[in-house]
């Protein structure tokens, strides 16, 4: 059978297309030609790769509300000034202060002024609106004037739902009272959490702790973990947020004279741990470090003095069992009378303070501090040294401008601080002076101010809160 | 009384039928008394025929545009009356009446006194068989009545003198004295002036009946178009409606008049509708045209009711016994509806046995043989069953192969709820939400939005309403079932282009891997998705703007092209910008090839015409995109941009089309080497080169858009946009390329000599033949699932969900992240956001204050910023788990909050206790009026359906 039957239609179509084609020469040219340029714009892609979001905190308006609390039972002063600040934001606005859950009453304050509260209840709430919210700053200092004669310094601090004392205890020799207070208009429910020298210390009654708003709450450590001479405590809320300080009393020798001093806090545990504040002269010093990990934790001791940073020795590495806090004497290392700072580096977070012990029996705990990133206010206390220690941050050379003014906002004294890598300097204010302001200049700067007169206290220096802290707010698709 | 008979011939142009006519006249057993023959300017013969015919009798001729009732009147005056049983038998030039048509007329007369006006029985001419009337009437609607079937075989099954309302003028024998009262009326020049003039003889008192004894046979010239007269220049269809219209507005009672006006109206509105939807736009035009002719005239109605009622003796109610049931025309209409749907069967039918009867005759063409078949085979027939066939058939079995193993690779998708996850919302719970979203211009999604619905909605909500509503069914469909049908798609489309079964085969599983292997399927991307599913049959379609194709088939496909490339460009707009790239070069390199043929509009046009038509077609959406969204309504397709999912596209990623999550690159090399191979081949050259061109085109728009950043919805953060669909399409025309130069490759193979190109051959065809079965391999062992999920579709407790689907006013504000990375937040008024409410999120502007609201809840939220809340529709705040800490803190300090319980772990959640503002904010409704461009697209949408479709040709 030769006859084919006939092609269907796309065939005889197709067939139709190619007769027409281009010749093969120049078909074979524009192939060539588009593979090249296939080539080339693959050769072209460069792809803008992942969305690059914006992350993390930027500085914001000034802050236009505050809100803070402080310990105000027994004998002692409150003071609440406004810092002086870069471009000056004026005195607008209102502070006003009172107990928490009653109504507060006016302070007349002014930019750059301090003024002393004489509010009497267990705890003051700080209010302020405008302009006078930016660098407020209060302290609350007391002072026994029996022997032991002792000095004791809290910052108000605004309520938060994170805090951490080191060092507290459940003893005779040594009490410490847990004061809680609910500053927000909402309920706060918090959970109490123990870590002892064994490990994590089993108590009752810790859990869903309950403050209306406005409460205040003293708890004693005896209470919830008795015969237990070092603690660190965790006080999270669950709900709400508070304003804990941990009162403090510990003798040296059993039955013997106790000093007081309020325990510094701090928010969270952390894997480099800047202590500051350690009076340049003591009997006694113990570090005490807590690890609220699941993990063992290797803390490397490094003391910044004078001169620079050094490991002290036979302290290179201190190892903290999970859940443990342990206490190392630091004296072996720092004798002298320099001020110094201590620097914990470990690879779980940790909490740490050093506890130290004058020979008069007052005590006094080196506070966690970090650098700072702006203005930073310490009262000046009278009759004794009011000194400011700065330390820089290892690698780089650092300064800060300390400046000392008096309870009108005048400028009473100051100085620039030029700091050797790692290098911890000091200078002492003027006894008549009310505060004084520590700005950082250049690299990395923390440090606290340290107390000695009538017993020993210290001071933290910590960033004012003047701008907003603003985080990255987007609406998502979904 | 004698009885006097004068017949009166009217004739134009009936030349053909005027000598039988004549005869038959002439052979009457009765014969006539008077003849009278009036011309209305016949062009041809007829004149001189009737004067050489008739001799002795009147032959008038008349100008051209003479009515028939002015002819008829014209042929009276020459014949003054005979006595008092005086009739006039009204004859047409192309009636031929039966010899004894007149004798029987007479004796039906004669049988009955009172009857003034007798028609025969019509039958066809020249078929003699067929009946065409035995008396007429006029339904509610218009339509001409005769009581018969289409086709009805003359067995005597009518013949019974009865009563009518009227009677065809072809062979009417009429009471002289009656025609010259009444006379027929001259608004109706040609057509329906039988029925008025039965209606008003009624209404006169006069009687119709039929004589079905008396035969006439009748070619009806002007109704099936034999005959073009100056009065049916405007087409026959329209004057007999528009006759039809006139007739029943004039004649009908005064009580009905009103009804019937507005009746008649929307009447010839649905019946120009229901043509257009069975094709047939002439009709449909005509129609219109009809009813617009006479609703212009309302004078020329009133005065000829007035003139009627004049003349009537007879109450309406009288005449009402002689009209059609009312339910006549619905009981027509779903006839017609019933015989449509059997002729689509039928040709169904027919294109399926013609194709099959094309493949085995190519078949044997390209000589293949089955191998020897029984005596038992041969002897069953050829035709078993659709069964049979599919399970011949190797694209069939290849399909259902893959709709097994999409089954099998949907494994952990099954079950958990809806499916999400990726760039994919879940579906909402109905597709009247689409439908909804689509119509409306405000939107409840977040603060309130008047941003345009994207139009991928709208065929997605055909689809769900095409699934009883579940919307989720089509979101399934789409994404599970999509290597099936990108691989049908595709087969259809390569098949047409290659004509080669094996090599279709191959091209369909290597296509509609690619859905899977790209990574969009998993990434729930259905832009991309829904695009390739598309994308062959827009190919096919393209095929047919050929400039060899005949001009009615490719403007057919260039309709049908725009519709494709419109339902392409819904999910992915970025598939415009490079149809009407290809367009232009396309246009361009044929002006360069062959400038004679591409000068011509009909060819250039077909290439350019549905790259506009496409944007007409997603009118709403065109005109109202770019004042909200601006270039970003081009670049990102349908769906999240989730720009997190893919990671920054390399040189290779490129080369082996991998926008992101895909299988191994290497897997698809073989594809990529056997398009270049491809241009090795000189005969198929021409073609591959267009596929490579398509490639070039791809890659240059990924080059261009690869580095850039968008900002979607004004969002602050700019983003890459996923570019998935250009990089399928270039593995799509590699793949076409690879396709046509393997056609009869290895005919061509084997008929050289041996050499280079035969090892080259082998190791290009083994390549190219495992890279779709390797992504089919891969495919099978990691499924379509991650991110694509099955989940519950609610982000938020129920209780918040369920307050907001009671009030949509309750709306939950849902912030996620944390103060050291970022803060995202979205306002949600039911348990989340679903598939399409993305496309009008509010821009990032229009969000400023809630982003406000929202930062300071993260740093410190004062009692007006509660209140503000409140004022934003936020009846809950919800923290999913893990809770930013200081959101918590704040949350849990802030005035007018009040904790509320949050289900997971970690989680948190917050009532505002203030009053909420009742509704999502109103925005004020856009400038543009959206419910006209709406309406404009549905007319585009149908005009190009009708256009797109095969056309009705009108059988009478």
């Amino acid at each position: 059978m030769t006859e084919t039957p006939a092609r269907p239609v796309r065939a005889r179509r197709r067939a139709t297309s190619q007769t027409r084609a281009p010749r093969g020469g120049r078909s074979a040219v524009l192939a060539v030609v588009l593979l090249i340029v296939a080539g080339v714009l693959v050769a072209l892609t460069r792809s803008s790769g992942r969305v690059d979001e914006a992350h993390g905190l930027s500085t914001g308006p000034l802050v236009g509300h505050a809100i803070a609390a402080c310990p105000t039972a027994g004998a002692g002063r409150t003071m609440l000034g406004s810092a002086p600040l870069p471009g000056d934001p004026g005195s607008g606005g209102h502070v006003s202060a009172g107990p928490p859950g009653s109504p507060t009453t006016d302070v007349g304050l002014s930019r750059g002024e301090s003024v002393r509260l004489t509010e009497k209840s267990t705890a003051t709430r700080i209010l302020a609106d405008g302009a006078l919210a930016a660098g407020l700053f209060g302290f609350r200092t007391e002072r026994t004037l029996e022997r032991p004669r002792t000095r004791s310094l809290i910052a108000c601090a605004p309520p938060r739902a994170d805090w951490w004392f080191t060092g507290a205890g459940g003893t005779l020799d040594h009490r410490s009272r847990l004061l809680l207070v609910n500053v927000d208009e909402g309920p706060a429910v918090v959970d109490l959490q123990v870590l002892g020298p064994h490990g994590p210390v089993d108590t009752v009654g810790t859990r869903g702790i309950t403050l209306a708003p406005g409460a205040v709450k003293q708890i004693p450590m005896s209470d919830i973990a008795p015969q237990t001479g070092d603690l660190a405590l965790h006080v999270h809320a669950n709900r709400g947020r508070v304003v804990a300080s941990m009162r403090d009393e510990f003798a040296a020798h059993t039955a013997g004279a106790r000093g007081r001093e309020w325990l510094p806090a701090v928010s969270r545990a952390s894997r480099v741990v800047r202590l500051a504040g350690l009076p340049a002269r003591a009997e006694t010093r113990r570090v005490l470090i807590a690890n609220p990990s699941d993990l063992e934790a290797i803390v490397t001791v490094r003391v910044s003095a004078r001169s620079g940073t050094f490991s002290p020795t036979g302290l290179e590495h201190v190892t903290v069992g999970p859940g443990q806090l342990r206490s190392v004497s630091l004296d072996p290392a720092l004798h002298g009378h320099d001020p110094t700072a201590v620097q914990l580096t470990s690879r779980v977070p940790v909490t740490a303070t050093v506890r130290s012990v004058s020979r008069g029996g007052d005590t006094s705990y080196a506070a966690e501090v970090l650098p700072l990133s702006g203005p930073a206010v310490a009262p000046v206390l009278g009759k004794g040294h009011s000194t400011v220690q700065i330390s820089g941050g290892s690698g780089a050379a650092a300064s800060a401008q300390v400046v000392a003014y008096d309870a009108d906002g005048r400028r009473v004294g100051g100085t620039r601080i030029d700091l050797d890598p790692g290098a911890t300097r000091s200078w002492t204010a003027d006894p008549k002076a009310a505060y004084v302001v520590v700005t950082p200049e250049q690299g990395r700067v923390y440090g606290a101010l340290s107390y000695r007169g009538d017993g020993i206290t210290q001071a933290p220096l910590d960033t004012l809160t003047v701008r907003v802290r603003q985080p990255v707010v987007e609406p998502a698709w979904r | 009384m004698t009885t006097s008979v004068t017949a009166l011939l009217v004739s134009h142009d009936g030349a053909r039928w005027l000598p039988g006519v004549l005869d038959a006249l002439g052979a009457q057993t009765r014969p006539v008394d008077h003849v009278v023959a009036v011309d209305t300017g016949s062009t041809d013969r007829s004149v001189p025929l009737l004067r050489e015919r008739l001799g002795s009798g009147p032959v008038l001729d008349l100008p051209a545009k003479s009515s028939y009732a002015a002819a008829v009147a014209a042929g009276l005056d020459a014949v003054p009356p005979d006595g008092a049983d005086d009739w006039v038998w009204l004859l047409h030039d192309d009636s031929a009446p039966a010899s004894d048509a007149l004798e029987k007329l007479l004796s039906t007369a004669g049988e009955n006194p009172s009857a003034d006006v007798l028609g025969p029985k019509l039958r066809e001419w020249p078929s003699l068989r067929r009946l065409l009337e035995v008396g007429v009437t006029i339904s509610g609607t218009g339509q001409r009545e005769t009581g018969l079937e289409r086709g009805e075989y003359d067995q005597g099954q009518h013949d019974r003198v009865r009563d009518v309302l009227a009677v065809h003028t072809a062979g009417m024998l009429v009471r002289r004295e009656a025609l010259d009262r009444l006379g027929f009326d001259k608004r109706l020049p040609l057509f329906g002036n039988d029925i008025d003039f039965g209606w008003r003889a009624a209404r006169a008192g006069l009687r119709t009946i039929v004589a079905p004894d008396a035969v006439v046979f009748h070619v009806e010239a002007a109704h099936r178009g034999l005959r073009q007269t100056p009065l049916t220049a405007s087409g026959f269809g329209r004057g007999e409606r528009r006759a039809a219209l006139f007739t029943l507005l004039v004649n009908c009672s005064t009580l009905a008049f009103p009804v019937l006006l507005v009746r008649l109206l929307l009447g010839s509105l649905v019946r120009a509708l229901g043509m257009l939807l069975v094709r047939a736009p002439g009709e449909a035009l005509d129609e219109v045209l009809a009813m617009a002719a006479v609703y212009v005239h309302p004078l020329r109605i009133l005065v000829g009711r007035h003139r009627r009622r004049k003349a009537a003796s007879v109450p309406a109610r009288e005449v009402r016994r002689l009209l059609p049931p009312v339910w006549t025309p619905y009981r027509h209409g779903l006839d017609f509806v019933v015989d449509v749907a059997t002729a689509i069967g039928h040709q169904a039918g027919d294109v399926t046995s013609a194709r099959r009867a094309r493949n085995r005759a190519v078949e044997q063409s390209e000589g293949i043989e089955a191998g020897p078949a029984s005596d038992e085979a041969q002897n069953l027939p050829a035709d078993s069953g659709l069964l049979a066939r599919l399970l011949r058939n190797p694209a069939a079995l290849m399909i259902g192969g893959l709709v097994v193993l999409a089954l099998v690779c949907a494994r952990g998708l099954y079950g958990g709820g809806l499916l999400s996850g990726g760039a994919l919302l879940p579906a909402p719970h109905s597709s009247l939400d689409w439908w909804r979203l689509y119509l409306s211009g405000q939107h409840p999604v977040g603060v309130g939005s008047t941003a345009p619905a994207a139009p991928y909605l709208v065929p997605l909500a055909v689809a769900g309403t095409i699934l009883l509503g579940k919307a989720w069914l089509v979101v399934d469909l789409i994404f599970l079932m999509a290597v099936p049908l990108c691989a049908l798609g595709a087969h259809r489309a390569l098949r047409a282009m290659t004509g080669s079964g094996p090599l279709s085969l191959w091209g369909a599983l290597a296509y509609g891997v690619l859905p899977v292997v790209t990574g969009a399927v998993q990434q729930g991307r259905l832009g991309t998705v829904a695009g390739a599913i598309v994308l062959p049959w827009l190919v096919r379609s393209a095929l047919g703007l050929a400039p060899d194709r005949p001009v009615e088939r490719r403007w057919r496909a260039v309709w049908r092209t725009s519709l494709w490339l419109a339902l392409l460009v819904a999910f992915v707009p970025l598939a415009w910008a490079i149809a009407a790239a290809l367009a232009l070069l396309a246009v361009a390199a044929g002006l360069v090839g062959d400038r004679a043929r591409w000068s011509s509009p009909s060819v250039w046009g077909a290439a350019l015409v549905p790259v506009v038509v496409a944007l007409v077609l997603l009118v709403p959406w065109t005109a109202t995109t770019w004042t909200h969204r601006g270039l970003t309504s081009l670049v990102f397709e349908a769906g999240l941009p989730a720009p997190e999912l893919a990671d920054a596209l390399t040189r290779w990623d490129v080369v082996v089309g991998r926008p992101g999550l895909g299988a191994p690159g290497w897997l698809s090399i073989g594809i990529m080497l056997a398009a270049v191979v491809a241009l090795v081949r000189h005969d198929t050259r021409p073609a591959v080169l267009r596929a490579w061109l398509v490639v070039v085109v791809g890659l240059a728009v990924v080059v261009v858009l690869a580095p850039a950043t968008f900002h979607p919805a004004g969002d602050p953060t700019g983003q890459p946009v996923w570019l998935g669909f250009p990089l399928l399409l270039v593995q799509a025309s590699g793949i076409a390329a690879a396709a046509l130069a393997g056609t009869g490759a290895r005919r061509r193979l084997s008929g050289i000599s041996f050499g280079w190109r035969q090892p080259l051959g082998v190791l290009v065809v083994a390549a190219a033949a495992l890279s779709p079965l390797a992504g089919l391999g891969w495919w099978v062992a990691t499924g379509s699932a991650d991110p694509l999920t099955s989940t519950r579709a609610t982000q938020v407790p129920t209780y918040m969900s369920d307050a907001a689907a009671t009030d949509p006013g309750k709306g939950i504000l849902v912030v996620r992240g944390s103060r050291s990375t970022r803060f995202e937040y979205v306002l949600l008024h039911g348990a989340g956001r679903r598939l399409g409410e993305d496309s009008v999120r509010p821009t990032a502007s229009d969000e400023r204050s809630l982003t406000r609201l929202v930062t300071d809840l993260t740093t410190g939220p004062q009692p007006e910023d509660v209140r503000s809340l409140a004022a934003h529709g936020v009846a809950f705040v919800y923290a999913p788990a893990p809770a930013d800490v200081v959101l918590v803190g704040n949350m849990d300090s802030a005035s007018g909050v009040t904790p509320g319980s949050a289900v997971h772990r970690g989680s948190r959640a917050w009532q505002i206790q203030a009053a909420v503002s009742g509704r999502p904010a109103q925005r004020p409704s856009p400038d543009t009026p959206r419910f006209w461009l709406l309406i404009a697209q549905a007319l585009a949408v149908l005009v190009v359906l009708v256009l797109a479709a095969p056309s009705r040709r009108i059988v009478r």
